[in-house]
């Protein structure tokens, strides 16, 4: 199997992308489902709180109806049937429709959890418009310009954060990593403690590290296949540090999700300058 | 037609979410207008990264006036192999730091009296206070008291410092 070939076909990377990206929204959905209870009248999450937050106009739009706990578990069951669905049948016309439901319950969920949303979710969302775009649109074109969309977001979330990082003076002394992983919300002991009898060049390093990769994470667009792996092993690697020892476990689904089109981009853009 | 469309509609996204950036003037605008949260914000974890942890505590005033202890609201859990694959608790915590990150930002703007009672009217007090309340389950409990704790990490660096301490308020 040649995956080169395989990866320059918009539908093959598509259907890729439609799989991971179910996965994540089955996983997602679950997660949610073990904290119902906090959808209740009695959790973080409760509507009779949310709403107090919320635009007046989705209230007096029956916002009620759909997002109480019921509601919210009716929407979660839909997201894990369609989601399903897609994992099993990715390219289909009731595919559109399953990416369709997912849609409308992800820009639901958006506007309900005022709080407690993160940047998996914001991927996610950008993920799920832009292959429903793919889907309705039966133009090969429409899937190209969707899978470079999708590509386009991709790395601009992480040349934003390398950038972003190396602006930072915590993050270019290498404080920045210790401090982190000194937190009990994203940290390790382990790793904090290492980090805090260790020569701080190791903190340096470890800071440099992320920073140059992210802001260089252009060159997957740029770097020949098979080279421009790197990146993506790398992202590869980063994010499951990330759902191993920081708990981001969605992030590495999401953001693993664009990486078919990160290839697709790379290829197609190397034969157009070939 | 509607591959002009679409190509307007992606480009569009692309350049929102540039400007959504914190380094531009223009996020807060966009971020007014967004109202499906569909402009990312990337910077994760800089410029400057959260350095802190959110502690919550609550206590209860019974209705003979006794008062019991603090309890800590657990809000993180034990770092397992397997919260790589599943980790519902993280929307958890995230919702309630997400509370605890916007009342600081309201006791550091807080300069007057005036403004300092308003918290009280804020989104992020009531939800906490509802949160708490629905804890305190003793069938005798009257009031309920909170307090947002903000710690420093495994290693602590600087000494815990105290963001709020509600009143107690009738459950």
């Amino acid at each position: 199997m040649n995956l080169s070939v395989d990866f320059a076909q918009a539908a093959f990377v598509d259907a890729c992308i439609i799989r991971i990206y179910s996965f994540a929204i089955c996983l997602t959905s679950l997660e949610y489902f073990a904290i119902i209870k906090q959808f209740g009248k009695e959790g973080i999450y409760s509507w009779e709180m949310m709403r107090l937050n919320v635009s007046h106009k989705f209230n007096e739009l029956g916002a009620h109806y759909f997002f109480n706990k019921t509601g919210v578990i009716v929407i979660l069951l839909a997201r894990m049937i369609c989601g399903i669905y897609l994992l099993v049948i990715p390219n289909s016309i009731i595919s559109g429709c399953a990416l369709a439901l997912i849609v409308i319950t992800s820009l639901m969920l958006s506007i309900r959890n005022t709080i407690g949303n993160d940047g998996s979710d914001q991927m996610s969302v950008i993920l799920g418009i832009s292959l429903l775009i793919s889907a309705v649109f039966k133009d090969i074109r429409i899937k190209e310009l969707s899978l470079y969309f999708i590509a386009t977001q991709s790395i601009l979330s992480y040349v934003i954060a390398g950038i972003a990082k190396l602006a930072s003076k915590k993050w270019r002394s290498g404080i920045a990593v210790f401090q982190i992983m000194n937190t009990e919300s994203f940290g390790s002991k382990k790793v904090a403690g290492y980090l805090k009898v260790a020569h701080p060049i190791a903190g340096v390093i470890a800071a440099w590290h992320i920073m140059t990769v992210e802001a260089l994470f252009f060159m997957a667009l740029f770097l020949p296949y098979p080279y421009m792996l790197i990146f993506l092993f790398w992202g590869v690697g980063f994010h499951f540090y990330n759902a191993v020892v920081m708990g981001l476990n969605n992030f590495f689904w999401v953001f693993i999700a664009t990486y078919p089109a990160i290839i697709y981009t790379n290829l197609i853009l190397h034969v157009f300058f070939k | 037609m509607f591959l002009l469309v679409v190509l307007t509609f992606y480009l569009g996204w692309i350049l929102l979410t540039c400007m959504n950036q914190h380094s531009f003037m223009s996020d807060t605008w966009v971020q007014k207008y967004d109202i499906f949260h569909l402009v990312p914000i990337w910077t994760f974890f800089a410029p400057n990264p959260g350095v802190s942890d959110y502690n919550l505590l609550f206590r209860v005033k019974k209705a003979d006036g006794s008062i019991s202890g603090f309890q800590e609201v657990p809000l993180r859990s034990e770092k397992k192999i397997a919260m790589a694959l599943f980790n519902p608790n993280r929307r958890l915590q995230k919702a309630l730091h997400d509370h605890a990150r916007a009342i600081i930002m309201n006791v550091d703007d807080c300069i007057t009296e005036q403004t300092k009672a308003n918290i009280k009217l804020t989104f992020s007090y009531i939800s906490i206070l509802n949160f708490c309340s629905k804890l305190a389950k003793k069938p005798d409990a009257y009031a309920v008291q909170f307090m947002i704790i903000e710690t420093f990490g495994y290693n602590e660096l600087t000494e815990p410092r105290l963001i709020l301490n509600s009143e107690f308020h009738r459950i």
